[in-house]
């Protein structure tokens, strides 16, 4: 049998079943999407370090919880990363420099070359939010970003980028309401 | 404004975590008798699972999988003696039989014949000793690599001095990666080792790694093959001096055509 083909779902059973070379299967499979996350998160590589450290511990203690039914174990894993380390930003307050790295996640898509399935897999899911993201007005996705990446609060956008609270809020809905139907349609 | 046009606003917030917790508290509160409010939350999580992949692809330091592993190692709890004992004496005869799988080893592994004095310490000490870690490592590939392997594990057979010994080599004709466990081997002299060769097809022989055994001539060893399994022809034991030989130049104990 060849490990890697086995789903997340079948991975994560395994996990259930107390066998914990799992771990490391998953481990190998979305080290690099959590760290990544943490890392343009946090601005910090130690910290980074740290978050996935205990973002793969609470999985590992908490993979009972996990239901599949209830969707992909990619975005519950990556829901927990983000808490995480938003958590650890407003904990040190901490703020990445505003702009930093932004344009650069704009602009790379790594070539992945011949690479595992799940790297794949994730490079093409890197492609779709980087080209969606692309597709909408610069100011909504600032806003998104701000949200997502920063941790903001809608009246923190406003105070930082000195915009009404009412402008913000509208940027972020219209700017969603695009994401998604540029999402929806088929990949070219 | 009803609540549903005021909450409106605040769901792109919500569900990029970014709203404050009174406001998160109305919401929780609004969406179970809300199926059209619900709705649109739905709608947005997809692009929020997307996300994180925005992040510019960083690979992280590759020592962090050991303190992740190390920290997510089942705590070894010391099998009763008795039992244990059972189990290591009936083990040789166990390992010969049919019936063998790797998951029965790693069951044995788990009862910590192997490794729970490693994974004792560990626990202990919180994964703070990079040796050790690398060591647990090497277990672990071990138990992979063996467990996951495709086919049937090859059979070494014994050479006349090492009559009563046993092995198999585990590993896909396509990979690098092989794992070796070998049982009954006579106990080592000191400053002695014993190592593999993969033999290839001109009969040149590359060292495989070095082992040791324990006092019941149980030992294993992780390969890792310039060359995939399936370009080798052979596969041989032999005793030599502790770091290895550059060739062959012991005593032969184990070995078998691949
Ligand atoms: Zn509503």
């Amino acid at each position: 049998m060849d490990y890697s083909a086995l789903t997340d779902e079948e991975i994560i059973a395994r996990l259930k079943n107390g066998e914990s070379w799992a771990m490391s299967v998953l481990y190998d499979r979305y080290a690099r999407l959590v760290f990544s996350l943490a890392l343009k998160i946090l601005n910090d590589r130690g910290a980074a370090e740290e978050t996935v450290q205990e973002v793969f511990v609470k999985v590992w203690k908490r993979c009972r919880e996990y239901d599949a039914r209830r969707g992909k174990f990619s975005s519950w894993l990556t829901g927990i990363a983000h808490n995480h380390a938003i958590d650890e930003l407003r904990r040190r307050r901490v703020r990445p420099s505003a702009s930093e790295g932004d344009d650069d996640a704009m602009d790379t898509v790594l070539d992945e070359g011949p690479a595992p399935l799940d790297l794949a897999v994730q490079s093409l899911e890197r492609r779709r939010i980087v080209d969606a993201l692309r597709g909408i007005p610069q100011e909504q996705r600032r806003a998104i970003e701000m949200a997502y990446f920063e941790g903001l609060t809608q009246q923190e956008i406003s105070d930082r980028l000195g915009q009404p609270l009412g402008t913000i809020k509208t940027r972020m809905r219209l700017g969603m309401q695009k994401l998604k139907t540029l999402l929806e349609e088929p990949a070219t | 404004m009803s609540i549903c046009d005021e909450l409106q606003e605040l769901y792109p917030a919500y569900v990029l975590d970014g709203v404050e917790d009174a406001d998160r508290a109305r919401i929780e509160q609004h969406l179970p008798h809300c199926a059209n409010c619900t709705r649109i939350v739905a709608d947005y999580r997809p692009i929020v699972d997307l996300l994180p992949f925005a992040a510019t692809p960083v690979e992280p330091p590759a020592d962090l999988k050991y303190r992740v592993l190390a920290a997510t190692m089942p705590k070894a709890r010391p099998a009763p003696a008795s039992f244990a004992a059972r189990v290591s004496t009936g083990f040789s005869n166990f390992f010969r039989a049919p019936a063998f799988s790797a998951v029965a080893l790693l069951l044995i592994v788990a009862l910590g014949i192997w490794n729970l004095s490693l994974q004792n310490q560990i626990t202990q000490q919180a994964a703070s000793n990079q040796q050790m870690l690398t060591e647990l490592m090497r277990q672990r590939d071990f138990l992979m690599t063996m467990s996951y392997a495709s086919g049937q594990p090859r059979q070494l057979q014994p050479t006349q001095v090492a009559s009563r010994a046993v092995g198999r080599l585990y590993g896909s004709p396509d990979e690098t990666t092989l794992a070796l466990i070998a049982l009954d081997l006579p106990t080592l002299p000191a400053g002695k080792v014993y190592q593999v060769w993969l033999i290839d097809a001109n009969g040149d022989r590359t060292s495989g790694g070095t082992f040791k055994v324990d006092d019941q001539g149980r030992g294993w060893l992780l390969i890792r093959a310039p060359k995939p399994l399936g370009s080798y022809q052979g596969v041989g034991i032999t005793e030599e001096p502790e770091g290895g030989s550059p060739a062959p130049t012991g005593a032969k104990m184990l070995g078998t055509n691949l």
